[in-house]
């Protein structure tokens, strides 16, 4: 049955939609920043752009694996997975009575794995692959006991934190639109969730190819404050 | 994984079934993997710094034959019984007192006692609807109650979740065994939470928040029993009525409230002004009789270390009984005879603070120095109300796995939790805490104890 829920819990099942994807796209995209960087020249930052894209602090005097190290296990550093898999967790253990203990338990787990790791200071990202699995393993348990409300909020911000990992990285056009169309589903739904102005901002933006594939930093700017705007939690 | 009936080493428990305790010693390992995954915790403030703590899980269980247990059943459901006609009388009638069973010392002046409760009948006339009450077992075999916890008693989902996990990981053992199934406590709660509701609304459980101690334990309870968890500021009263709050300020009705807040906190207009942690008006709804409070407010009265002493009495004036379950030996300083006999004896006495909980505020005489006896012997003087004074009970040992590996006795205690609802209902399980200390009888979980599951034995 679907139980009503307050603010502050909509809110956090919003960021822990948000956590959980970024999590999983964060790893993902490391994954493929570290196949890249075997055919960069040595003497090269290789993961600079990846770590400007997240948003993180890259500073030149550091090197790469330092970088890379700190964007894995570092509290200090916002954008780290430590503090993504940490937020996760906050979010998490406020919403055991909705997600249910069982999904809980893949957040757990991934907390676990990653203090380990960080403490062996492991810099072989295959080895953080569980992560990824728990990660899918933890949708697949929210689609199978969560509902109503609860689930549109955890997937609103499953998608709005897609869509802005995928602006960043640049994805390719389709790959908006197909994210954006599943988001306005919920739209339908779910239609007090959303801001209507910020909702035709980005739909209007979101249309312009061209300018998308051209990567303008403004267009890109008003895209991602749209997509800040759209969710009212 | 070896199954038990693969062993050649298997114990018998005391009603003659086959069980392996070796099966479950040796899936120990995985059982506190599941633990750990599922989060079971609870968080403890050291110098002001908050910790969560895994509670440390023994994979003996404790176990206790049917008959044994029918015999507690009955001395628990008769205890409680009299505790809820106590708490109505004390906020009615006052009979009890007037009639000389206890003194008004013990009842109006006890800090758990609260005027603001005078005359108020909660829904279907139950304080204590959630009842922990603590037991040792002597080495005679006899049971003694330790201490009734009749406010907000935690614990239940520890061996709730503890049996989950084992069940998973030696599924023979409890193939082999007889065993009540302790799964239904979310099922009991929910049925009394019905019960009180009146279908007047949802139900609630209210939690101070993530920080508290026992977060793990409010958490899983809402989910098992599908009640909402509410935080504070969550729950609104409007016109005598409580109401949750939704994410668009809609009011849902609550009927219900599970609170897992202390009275003192739980409506800052009527208690502590500074409290975040409450509902503001909630007594007003609560005294109109719109919403049902568990356990009951002003609960305190009953379950003090002082009043204690005069539960059997309570059994056999408001029963008519006699009482099934004994009370450890226990002297009231307030007396002149017990004052005395304590004052010769304390070195061999436990003394403890009727203000203290979780474990705190408790002396072994035979521990102190000849100061310390001094000084202690002149606070009882000062204030004898304040103090209560036991005989050392030699309650038996149960082996757990120690930090080497071997079964090594700790001292153990049981809590057993009683819900009133409709009727009067032992959950056929508990809390079996034990000390990791093996010089120790300090078993609760703020002070490093451990627990065990509880085995009730079924005759069937």
């Amino acid at each position: 049955m679907d139980k009503v829920i307050s603010a502050n819990t909509a809110n956090q099942l919003f960021w822990l939609g948000r956590y959980a994807e970024r999590g999983y796209l964060m790893l993902h995209l490391m994954r493929r920043a570290y196949d890249e960087v075997i055919d960069v020249p040595v003497g090269e930052k290789p993961y600079s752009d990846f770590l400007e894209k997240l948003g993180g602090y890259v500073a030149n005097n550091m090197t790469s694996s330092y970088q890379m190290m700190a964007q894995l296990y570092d509290p200090n550093t916002v954008s780290s997975l430590y503090n993504i898999i940490e937020r996760m967790m906050d979010n998490a253990i406020v919403l055991r009575s909705i997600i249910c203990s069982e999904s809980f338990a893949y957040i757990e787990l991934c907390r676990d794995l990653l203090k380990q790791k960080s403490a062996s200071k492991e810099m072989n990202i295959t080895e953080l692959q569980p992560i990824t699995d728990w990660l899918l393993a933890f949708w697949g348990s929210i689609r199978e006991r969560v509902y109503g409300q609860s689930y549109a909020l955890l997937e609103v911000g499953r998608l709005v934190e897609h869509l802005d990992m995928n602006m960043r990285f640049e994805y390719k056009h389709y790959r908006i639109d197909e994210a954006w169309d599943m988001l306005k589903r919920y739209m339908q739904s779910e239609q007090d969730l959303f801001d209507r102005v910020q909702a035709g901002r980005f739909e209007m933006y979101a249309a312009t190819q061209e300018a998308y594939d051209e990567n303008i930093k403004e267009h890109k700017f008003e895209m991602t404050a749209a997509l800040n705007g759209l969710v009212k939690v | 994984m070896i199954m038990s009936t693969e062993l050649d080493t298997n114990t018998t428990m005391s009603n003659g079934a086959a069980m392996s305790e070796t099966d479950l010693v040796d899936c120990r390992d995985t059982v506190n993997k599941w633990m750990e995954r599922y989060g079971v915790r609870f968080g403890v403030y050291k110098n002001g710094v908050f910790n969560e703590q895994l509670f440390p899980f023994d994979a003996i269980p404790r176990q206790i034959p049917a008959d044994e247990w029918e015999m507690l059943e009955r001395g628990l459901v008769q205890r409680v019984k009299a505790l809820n006609m106590f708490l109505y009388d004390i906020y009615h009638d006052k009979k009890i007192v007037q009639d000389g069973v206890v003194p008004k010392e013990f009842t109006y002046e006890s800090k758990g006692y609260m005027p603001e409760c005078e005359g108020i009948t909660p829904s279907k006339d139950v304080y204590a609807h959630i009842a922990g009450i603590d037991l040792v077992q002597a080495k005679d075999g006899r049971w003694l109650i330790l201490e009734d916890n009749l406010r907000i008693p935690s614990g239940a989902s520890y061996p709730m979740i503890a049996r989950t996990v084992t069940r998973k990981a030696s599924p023979q053992t409890f193939r082999d065994n007889l065993i009540h199934d302790n799964r239904n406590y979310g099922e009991m709660l929910r049925e009394m939470m019905d019960y009180i509701n009146d279908g007047r609304g949802i139900n609630v459980i209210l939690t101070p928040g993530r920080y508290n101690s026992a977060f793990f334990e409010h958490s899983f309870l809402a989910e098992k029993t599908g009640a909402t968890l509410a935080f504070p500021g969550d729950l609104i009263v409007d016109n005598g009525i409580v109401y949750y709050t939704g994410i668009y300020k809609e009011k849902v009705r609550v009927g219900a409230i599970y609170r897992r807040v202390s009275d003192e906190y739980l409506d800052p207009l009527a208690f502590e002004p500074t409290s975040l942690l409450g509902v503001p008006n909630l007594m007003e709804a609560y005294r109109a009789g719109t919403v049902g409070v568990i356990n009951a407010l002003g609960n305190g009265v009953a379950d003090d270390k002082g009043i204690y002493y005069f539960v059997p009495k309570m059994v056999k004036y408001y029963l008519n009984e006699e009482p099934i379950l004994q009370n450890a030996p226990t002297y009231l300083p307030f007396f002149e005879e017990d004052f005395n006999y304590i004052i010769n004896n304390i070195d061999k006495l436990v003394i403890k603070d009727v203000a203290e909980a979780g474990g705190y505020g408790v002396m072994f005489g035979r521990d102190m120095t000849p100061e310390r006896l001094e000084e202690v012997k002149n606070l009882i003087i000062k204030d004898p109300r304040r103090w209560i004074a036991q005989e050392v009970v030699d309650f038996i040992d149960l082996d757990i796995i120690d930090e080497t590996g071997k079964p090594s006795p700790r001292k153990c205690d049981l809590r057993a939790f009683v819900i009133t609802g409709k009727e009067t209902k032992v959950w056929r399980s508990g809390l079996t805490r034990f000390s990791r200390n093996p010089n120790s009888f300090v078993v609760n979980s703020s002070q490093g104890g451990g627990f065990k599951d509880t085995w009730v034995m079924d005759k069937n």
